[in-house]
Formats: structure tokens, C-alpha cells, sequence
């Protein structure tokens, strides 16, 4: 009986969020369509001018494309996060849900693992395109190797889930949609990097989930570096105390507020 | 307590800083008969509902569903209750038959296979693959009952459930009430339509100011109001004169030309009334007892309205 809860609960959270038409649309741009978009213009280019651009395929730019999904992917995992904390009361229907005695701690819990059988297959769509691209159009140039790849592929996951559990906490705590984006977004994709800057925080910098993010994919190269070192078992201990943070304050939220 | 009671509560209190808005509440609701539960706004009628839902705790006091307390039992409890509070909300963009796919996971596997029977039943059948963002308030009044029915609940708690309901609309919930009486079912109604609460219901109660101040079947309720009897009478003054001088009678008003509203006491019987007037040479032309309605003793007996 608690698995045919679980299954159909999680399948009622699945297909909330996947009859929402802007949400869909925004979480695909944001994973599948941002890697469609940028490998189109590489081979465009390429293919217009091959000369002057080298082919869409190949190491560098595979480190490209994941670096977009970790940038861009965060925000569809914010998006994602926030609709998925905040929908049921934000529409009423928590008040139903609470009111056939279910527990609140239940209905909190189908929402995380809802959101994320939501998203995640986005990223791994947008995976799998990134790497059919670098292997069948690389013309010659040195694909990533394996380490590159696995890297690669735990760096998406994880920063986006993490993005979507930190978006969930806050929206059942805020219980807005536009709020948590807006608070999230200036802070993942900003703030925090700004404050990672401030070389007087010294090693309190590391508690910055952007380094904690960085540290796990240390060698991508991308746009943001590391402002300061950081070991890979930090780094995850960083993250998942955000996350059991954040998690923890939604759910003690939606355990106390009147329904 | 009372164990076959479908809602029992005593001494029932919610605070929001200083004020009360559920005052000490002791309510019995038998099982079996459809309940009015009435109020003016704001005495405290919902906040009562939430507590027994637990969409919000008490602030002291104890209460019971179907014989199981609140909130120690609450799961076995409320899985046997149907439930619309305030009004029935629902994802707008979903279509009816998605909203109760999504309510039956929340309330288990038997709920499934009801939702093409509940919707047959609440007469949204051919819209039931249309989006709720396209219902009417009446439409989505209906597809909240047929949530609530999901569950086959032993009883059903409706907030105003009769609000933007037409005449025919309003007409067909009360059978559907009756319906699910006759079936077993307990059903509570919160509604200040005190003419559909007097139609539809078996049972009632009266709240104002957070306090039950009347509770009852109907009969109890509006029997406690004293008689009133309209009489045609000549000539008036001498009829005036004996009915002042009656211990039986509490009140006289001349309401038209030869036309008298009389105010009995319960023991007081109307063809003794007769029989006096006629003996004292005063022409009975018409003699009509009027009986208290359900709205006479709501404004009697709740204070907002200024007539207590």
C-alpha cells in the first residue's frame, strides 16, 4: 500500500508539472533547447565558414555545452523547483490533500522525488545530444576522455538537482513562485559569485555553494573559476548541508502552517 | 463523549492573539442526517471546520470524527471524510478528470476506480476532459463533491457548498444531498442560505460569536420560538381589549385594517384562542397560525444583525 502511494503520488506530482505548458516549455529550453541552440550555431558556422570555425564536435567545446548546462540548466532547475514547492498552496489544492489526513511530511517528500523524475530527465536528453554531437561531429579534434565525461555528467546532475531541492525548500517556505525565482536566481547565478570574490571572507568563501559547485568540476574552465581551493569531500558536504538545510526549514513550514 | 456521534467536540477553543473565533464549542452531530451548521460571518464557522480537518490546530478543548479523536487520529479518521472547505480549488489547468486523478492518489487506490462514477453522479461526465480554468463556480462546486466522494467517506463536510449554484443547480445539490442521507452518509453543511439549510437538513446549529447558541433538529430549534398566529377579527378594539387582558398572549400587533399578529405562548392552543374571542362577541374571520421559521430564530437568536 505505501509503494502504490508512492508510485501514484509521485506520478500525480510528474503530471502537475507536465501539463503546466510554460513550465514544460521553460524547462526544456533551458536544458535540451539551450544545447540544440548552441551546437546549431557551432555547425552553422562551421558549415557556412569552415575555415574560419572549427567543427561543432570535439573536447572544447563539450566543456562548453556543459558549462551552459550547469549555468543555464540552474535556472530551469530553480524554475522547476520553485512551481513544484509552491503549486499546491499557492492553487488551494493543499488545503484538499491535508484534509484526507495524509501527512504533510508525505505530501513534501513526493514533491522532491516529483520534481526531479520531472527534470532530470530533461538534463539527461540534453546529455546525451551534447554527446552524440561531440563524438559524430568532431572532425579530427580530440574527444573528452572518460574521466571528462563522468565528470561531466555528475557536475549536471548534481548542481542541478541541488538548484531544484535548494528552489523546493524555499518556495514551501515563501510560498510563492515569483518570489523564490527571483531571490534564487539573483543568488545562484550573481550574488554568490560576487561574494566569492570578496578575498577578505577568505575560506568562509568555501561554504559558498558556486565554489562547492566549481570544486567538483575544478577543471572545466568555464566562465566562472574557483575563487579559492577547495577538496571534493568539502565541497559535497557544502552541498548537501545547503540542501538539509533548506529542505529541513520546508518541511518544518509545511508541518506547522495552517493548510 | 459520544461514540456514534459523526463530529463531537467539547469545549472546543481557537485564539488568534486575543480573540476567540470557536468559543468553548460543545457540538454533537449525530450520524446519518444532513447537518446545517449556521452562522453570520465571521462566527467562526469555518474556523470550526479547519479544526476538525486539521487544517488548523486547536488552541484548547478536544473533539472526535466518527468516533476517533482529533488530532491523535487523525489519519483513520480523516480517511473516512469528504471535505470542501471555503471553496473548492483545483490546478486550472488541468481538466476535471486529471484534478480527481490527482486527488485519488492522495487518498488511495479504491479512489481511482470511483472517479468516472463520481463524476457521472455530480453531472460533469462530458466536461470531465475540459480544463477547470473553463468551469463555471457552479461546475467547480460539483467537481469538489465529487472529489469528496473519492474516498466513499461516511461523511462529508461542505463549506458554503451551494454558492454559485442556479436555482436548478441548487434544486439538484439538495437531492444529491438527500441522496447521500439516504445512504448512510452524515452530511455537514456550513451555509448562511437558510432557506436551502431549512429544506435540505435534518439537524442544525446555530453559531455567533464563536459560541453554538441553538443546536437541534429543526423541529427543537424552531419549536423553541413562541407561536404566532395572524387573525382577521371585528371589531378590532374589542378584540384588542381581550387579547390584552390574556396571560397566554405575549405580544399583539395590529398589521392591517381588522388584522391582528398574535404571540402565544407553546402551551397555549390556537382553537382556545378561538373560543374566547368568539364568546366575547368578537367576529373571527380568518385564523392562521404562523409558524417560527429558520430565519426568525437565526435573527432572534444572533447578535449582528441588531434584532436580539
Amino acid at each position: 500500500m505505501a509503494l502504490w502511494f508512492l508510485v501514484n503520488m509521485v506520478r500525480a506530482e510528474v503530471l502537475k508539472l507536465r501539463k503546466s505548458k510554460s513550465l514544460l516549455i521553460t524547462a526544456l529550453l533551458f536544458s535540451v533547447g539551450i544545447v540544440v541552440i548552441y551546437y546549431g550555431v557551432l555547425e552553422i558556422l562551421h558549415l557556412s565558414s569552415p575555415a574560419a570555425h572549427g567543427p561543432a564536435g570535439g573536447t572544447a567545446n563539450f566543456n562548453q555545452a556543459t558549462d551552459l548546462m550547469l549555468f543555464i540548466g540552474a535556472a530551469g532547475a530553480i524554475l522547476v523547483g520553485a512551481r513544484a514547492g509552491s503549486a499546491d498552496v499557492s492553487t488551494g489544492v493543499f488545503r484538499d490533500q491535508v484534509s484526507t489526513g495524509r501527512s504533510r511530511l508525505a505530501l513534501f517528500g513526493v514533491r522532491i522525488l516529483g520534481g526531479l523524475v520531472f527534470y532530470v530527465p530533461f538534463l539527461l536528453v540534453a546529455l546525451a545530444i551534447s554527446l552524440a554531437v561531440t563524438y559524430s561531429l568532431n572532425q579530427g579534434l580530440a574527444n573528452p576522455t572518460t574521466r571528462d565525461l563522468e565528470t561531466a555528467i555528475v557536475a549536471v546532475l548534481i548542481t542541478n538537482a541541488f538548484d531544484f531541492l535548494l528552489a523546493l525548500g524555499l518556495a514551501t517556505v515563501t510560498n510563492s513562485r515569483s518570489v523564490t525565482t527571483g531571490v534564487l536566481l539573483v543568488w545562484t547565478l550573481f550574488l554568490q559569485r560576487l561574494v566569492s570574490t570578496i578575498t577578505y571572507l577568505g575560506n568562509w568563501r568555501k561554504l559558498l555553494p558556486s565554489e562547492a559547485e566549481n570544486a567538483l568540476y575544478a577543471h572545466r574552465g568555464g566562465a566562472f573559476g574557483q575563487s579559492v581551493e577547495e577538496a571534493v569531500i568539502t565541497a559535497v558536504f557544502v552541498l548537501i548541508g545547503w540542501v538539509v538545510v533548506m529542505l529541513s526549514v520546508g518541511a518544518i513550514q509545511i508541518s506547522k502552517m495552517d493548510a | 463523549m459520544t461514540l456514534d456521534a459523526a463530529v463531537h467536540t467539547e469545549s472546543l477553543t481557537k485564539r488568534y492573539g486575543n480573540v476567540a473565533a470557536v468559543n468553548g464549542v460543545n457540538l454533537t452531530i449525530p450520524q446519518g442526517v444532513a447537518f446545517g451548521y449556521l452562522g453570520p460571518n465571521g462566527a467562526g464557522k469555518t474556523t470550526l471546520i479547519r479544526m476538525l480537518l486539521g487544517l488548523t490546530p486547536a488552541t484548547s478543548g478536544r473533539m472526535w470524527l466518527l468516533g476517533e479523536e482529533i488530532p491523535k487520529h487523525r489519519a483513520v479518521a480523516l480517511a473516512q471524510v469528504g471535505a470542501i472547505v471555503e471553496e473548492p480549488r483545483f490546478y486550472p489547468y488541468l481538466t476535471g478528470l486529471e484534478n480527481l486523478l490527482i486527488a485519488s492518489a492522495v487518498r488511495g487506490p479504491e479512489s481511482k476506480g470511483r472517479i468516472k462514477q463520481t463524476l457521472d453522479r455530480v453531472g460533469l461526465s462530458e466536461v470531465g476532459n475540459s480544463k477547470v480554468s473553463t468551469y463555471s463556480l457552479g461546475m467547480r462546486q460539483r467537481l469538489g463533491i465529487a472529489r469528496c466522494l473519492l474516498n466513499d467517506p461516511k461523511l462529508l463536510v461542505l463549506d458554503e457548498p451551494m454558492n454559485g449554484l442556479d436555482p436548478a443547480g441548487i434544486l439538484e445539490f439538495r437531492l444529491l444531498i438527500r441522496s447521500l442521507v439516504d445512504e448512510g452518509r452524515t452530511v455537514v453543511i456550513s451555509s448562511h442560505l437558510l432557506d436551502e439549510v431549512e429544506k435540505t437538513c435534518d439537524a442544525i446549529a446555530i453559531v455567533d460569536h464563536g459560541q453554538v447558541v441553538r443546536q437541534g433538529t429543526l423541529a427543537e430549534v424552531t419549536g423553541i420560538h413562541e407561536g404566532v398566529v395572524i387573525l382577521e377579527v371585528n371589531p378590532v378594539e374589542r378584540a384588542l381589549e381581550i387579547l390584552g387582558g390574556l396571560t397566554q398572549v405575549i405580544s399583539v400587533e395590529v398589521i392591517a385594517r381588522n388584522e391582528l399578529k398574535v404571540s402565544l405562548n407553546q402551551t397555549t392552543k390556537i382553537s382556545k384562542l378561538n373560543q374566547i374571542l368568539v364568546r366575547a362577541g368578537v367576529e373571527v374571520e380568518r385564523l392562521e397560525p404562523k409558524k417560527a421559521t429558520l430565519e426568525d430564530e437565526f435573527l432572534a437568536v444572533t447578535s449582528n444583525m441588531g434584532i436580539k
